[in-house]
């Protein structure tokens, strides 16, 4: 049975990331999601649990991030919510890709990929709770003429 | 049988599984495992040699024919389990049942002054927490040009990227390069994004 939408929360602790990608893995599959999309979902998920994890929560501790992935249509979304500090990830300066890489900055790359990798990426701030959504046709569509 | 073959050695059977056992392959796999059990053999080896994804509708198969095994008090064990899937049986709390040590995460050789480093597995931020310091370690010791061999690297987000980065600027450091080799195409994608393509020397 298709599950067209599954819920997990999980902690905020980079292992956490295996379960998240084991539930994701077992959701594309139901729904067919493989290749460079699955690739693409994959990365978006790591980079933005990692960075809520890095970064989210200025007190240390367990913190729950809750997950949320939907299929409906053809379309793949995929939330996620913290109660971490108010931060908005997709205002975080985009990495120079033209500077030599022996004078990179780390920092504002995982991001870079995921606006790059996704359709649609919303962030917004509801009482305590940070929540990004990030959304991905399944079929890309063809450029407007 | 695309996912098992089964070898019977008197009492004992040896199940080798291959492939990408996710949800379809567990439909397929259902049956047979079950005929395997009702044999009753009183040792049972699960061969994940070359398992490449293994899903929890496979693991459940899997976990309830070590119940089974082990209330007949046969001897259920697993082999030459990949290190992803040893992450996986590590989740569930259901490592011990595999045999053996860990693989190693990566091997290096150095040969004509390069230094090769083959990386095995995803390159997640999990991954690239476990060896940065030792990988590090090596290319700081290292005099010469630096190459990831990635062929064995199926998935690579930007801790990776960050790895390579550091990989490159060591190299620099000793006026040498750093280099990316046999990679794969969802992995170049990557780097062409991070803007790093000129680090991909050759791919599969």
């Amino acid at each position: 049975m298709k599950n067209a939408e599954v819920k997990l929360t999980v902690k905020n602790r980079i292992e956490d990331l295996l379960r998240v990608n084991s539930i994701f893995e077992s959701f594309a599959t139901q729904h067919d999601i493989g290749g460079k999309l699955r690739y693409h979902l994959l990365v978006s998920i790591e980079e933005i649990l990692t960075n809520i994890i890095k970064y989210g929560f200025d007190e240390q501790g367990v913190h729950p991030i809750h997950i949320t992935f939907r299929y409906d249509s053809g379309t793949i979304e995929m939330e996620f919510e913290d109660r971490g500090r108010e931060f908005n990830p997709l205002e975080v300066s985009e990495p120079d890709l033209d500077t030599p890489i022996e004078d990179r900055q780390l920092g504002g790359l995982g991001i870079h990929l995921v606006k790059n990798m996704v359709d649609v990426a919303r962030y917004r701030r509801e009482g305590d709770r940070n929540i990004l959504l990030l959304r991905k046709a399944k079929q890309a569509t063809a450029p407007s003429a | 049988m695309e996912f098992m073959t089964s070898q019977h050695d008197g009492s004992g059977i040896v199940l080798t599984f291959r492939g990408r056992l996710d949800t379809v392959a567990s439909q397929e796999l259902k049956h047979p495992i079950r005929a395997e059990l009702d044999r009753q053999p009183t040792n049972l080896t699960c061969n994940f040699q070359d398992v490449t994804y293994i899903g929890s509708a496979v693991l459940r198969l899997i976990f309830e024919a070590a119940r089974e095994l082990q209330r007949r008090n046969g001897i259920f064990r697993v082999t030459h389990c990949p290190t992803e899937i040893r992450r996986v049986f590590s989740l569930t709390g259901m490592d011990h049942i595999i045999e053996g040590g860990e693989g190693p995460k990566f091997t290096h050789e150095s040969k004509d002054g390069t230094l090769r480093i083959f990386l095995h597995g995803r390159m997640d931020a999990l991954r690239v927490g476990e060896i940065r310091a030792s990988v590090r370690e090596l290319i700081s010791a290292h005099r010469g040009p630096i190459r990831f061999d990635i062929a064995a690297v199926p998935y690579a987000a930007s801790a990776f990227v960050h790895l390579c980065i550091d990989a490159s600027k060591s190299a620099k450091a000793s006026t040498s390069n750093f280099g990316l080799e046999k990679v794969v195409p969802d992995t170049a994608h990557i780097f062409r994004l991070a803007g790093l393509q000129s680090l991909i020397l050759s791919s599969v």
